[in-house]
């Protein structure tokens, strides 16, 4: 696959270097589950065409090239003949195709995650950390390991136009207006789970009742976040990841 | 770690090819539950069933950490607790005694894994055990079996209630003790145990926070295996061959 550079406009060379940076960031920082879950990058320059990951790769293996070009019938657009999670298809093109705004989605199976989503609770705007969320992350209901082509009409309306879902009884879905911002968004809201879950988990043992600022502050700092996230400064620290990675770990750009 | 050799032969050369790939496939599934932080120093145990025998299996070595066993030093026993050819290790008795009740009965299984780890300790120690709370726990709903626990297990005849509480089920719950899972393969034993691990660790999270649960009904996860084939395909892949390249990029000694 080392000719993919070669057949790939220097756009899409790009997304791919991030997205495959973001897998190895995700693996780093203990966002993966083995290989069974997919993130997904749109195609700057193709818009009804975007990034996955093979299936059966670990993120840690995962390279500018090995990702696979697909739309949302699953097609080969580069005819490598890799694998790709026939779910990973349905949830990422849903999302991409709605949302023109967005640029990346990206899966989970972490365990806050998993736990935030099985039990009856929304995640709260109890934290900083959690308001980016506020009003702006929709909740899916499981349905089926089947990728039944229906259920794309109902993760685009349960995802509206919010920067992530809770994908009940199974995990998360974040998804930012750029590769950067995706794994931004995707950290915090595991970090808002696992934060609200221990929170529950204190408040409970101990006969207290959570801090909760008043829904004036919360949709206050929720439009700050919005603002943030639309400026053109908000990429500014990927280079750091980039720097690191390029250190340690520098095949991702292979 | 080399090779031992014993009279120049190396283990390699005094058993068949398909002795020595589930060796090194056991091997790397202890370096994976290693990785994955599901160990409990040397105290607990993943065999695999010689293959063409029905009553030889491989175990660790007692003594070493799951990041020291590699393919040639597993020790192969028998179910009656013969050691079978030479090793300078021998095996903890408890393991002996839970993993050959498993070989003796299920000749379907090739290989049986056994943890102490947080979660699973906890999930043993609930009355209620896993509860099918998401996509990782649905897999097991109704197929779990549940042992309760008598004392370490030094007692060969506690072998027979093992069996019988075991009985067709491919996962049981020790109480008070830990998690057994086994598989036709050793990789399927691994997806098995990380998955309801992961589980374990999701529920006992999830039942902290005091909300209620979404327990998905039995009837939702019975009709699972009921839906259509997506027609955007299907192409289930553990990513074990990945997970072994990134083994022996960390540390290949578990191949020799």
């Amino acid at each position: 696959m080392s000719d993919i550079r070669s057949r790939v406009s220097e756009a899409e060379w790009q997304t791919r270097t991030d997205l495959a940076a973001f897998f190895r960031l995700a693996a780093r920082y203990g966002l993966s589950d083995l290989a069974l879950t997919h993130f997904a990058a749109r195609v700057p320059d193709e818009p009804d065409a975007f990034l996955l990951n093979p299936y059966g790769l670990m993120f840690e293996e995962i390279t500018a090239s090995s990702l696979v070009k697909t739309d949302r019938d699953g097609t080969d657009r580069l005819g490598t003949g890799q694998p790709l999670n026939a779910v990973g298809i349905l949830l990422h093109s849903a999302i991409l195709d709605a949302r023109p705004d967005l640029a990346c989605t990206a899966h989970t199976h972490t365990v806050p995650g998993m736990a935030l989503a099985s039990i009856e609770s929304e995640l709260l705007p109890i934290s900083q950390t959690a308001m980016v969320f506020h009003g702006r992350v929709g909740y899916h209901d499981w349905e089926s390991s089947e990728a039944d082509l229906d259920e794309r009409g109902r993760l685009q309306r349960d995802m509206g136009d919010g920067w992530g879902l809770i994908l009940r009884n199974h995990g998360l879905l974040a998804a930012g207006p750029s590769v950067p911002m995706a794994w931004v968004l995707l950290y915090e809201l595991e970090k808002a789970c696992a934060s609200q879950l221990d929170a529950m988990a204190a408040a409970r043992a101990g006969g207290h009742s959570l801090v909760r600022p008043s829904s004036g502050v919360c949709e206050r700092t929720a439009a700050q976040f919005d603002e943030f996230l639309g400026s053109p400064g908000r990429d500014k620290d990927w280079g750091a990841f980039i720097d690191v990675l390029d250190r340690e770990e520098p095949d991702f750009r292979h | 770690m080399p090779d031992s050799h014993a009279n120049g032969v190396s283990v390699r050369e005094r058993m068949s090819a398909g002795e020595w790939a589930v060796r090194v496939d056991l091997a790397a599934l202890y370096r994976l539950v290693a990785r994955h932080g599901m160990t409990d120093l040397t105290y607990t145990h993943i065999s695999a069933r010689v293959p063409g025998t029905d009553d030889q299996f491989l175990l660790n070595p007692y003594g070493l950490l799951f990041e020291q066993v590699t393919a040639s030093n597993l020790v192969k026993v028998d179910t009656e607790g013969n050691l079978v050819g030479e090793s300078e290790y021998g095996v903890n008795a408890a393991g002996f005694t839970i993993h050959s009740a498993v070989h003796m009965a299920r000749h379907d299984l090739a290989c049986v894994a056994h943890t102490h780890t947080r979660a699973g300790i906890a999930i043993s120690a609930l009355p209620h055990g896993l509860l099918p709370l998401n996509q990782k726990a649905m897999q097991f709903h109704g197929r779990i079996a549940y042992h309760d626990y008598e004392g370490i297990a030094f007692d060969l005849d506690e072998r027979e209630r093992l069996i019988a509480d075991l009985g067709d089920a491919d996962v049981m719950i020790l109480r008070s003790h830990g998690f057994l899972v086994g598989g036709r393969t050793v990789r399927e034993a691994w997806s098995r145990l990380h998955d309801l691990e992961k589980a374990a660790r999701t529920q006992m999270l999830a039942e902290a926070s005091g909300a209620p649960l979404a327990v998905l009904s039995s009837q939702f996860c019975a009709a699972q295996g009921d839906r259509p084939r997506s027609p955007l395909g299907y192409n289930p892949n553990d990513g074990w061959e990945s997970q072994l390249r990134l083994l022996d990029r960390a540390d290949s000694g578990y191949r020799h």
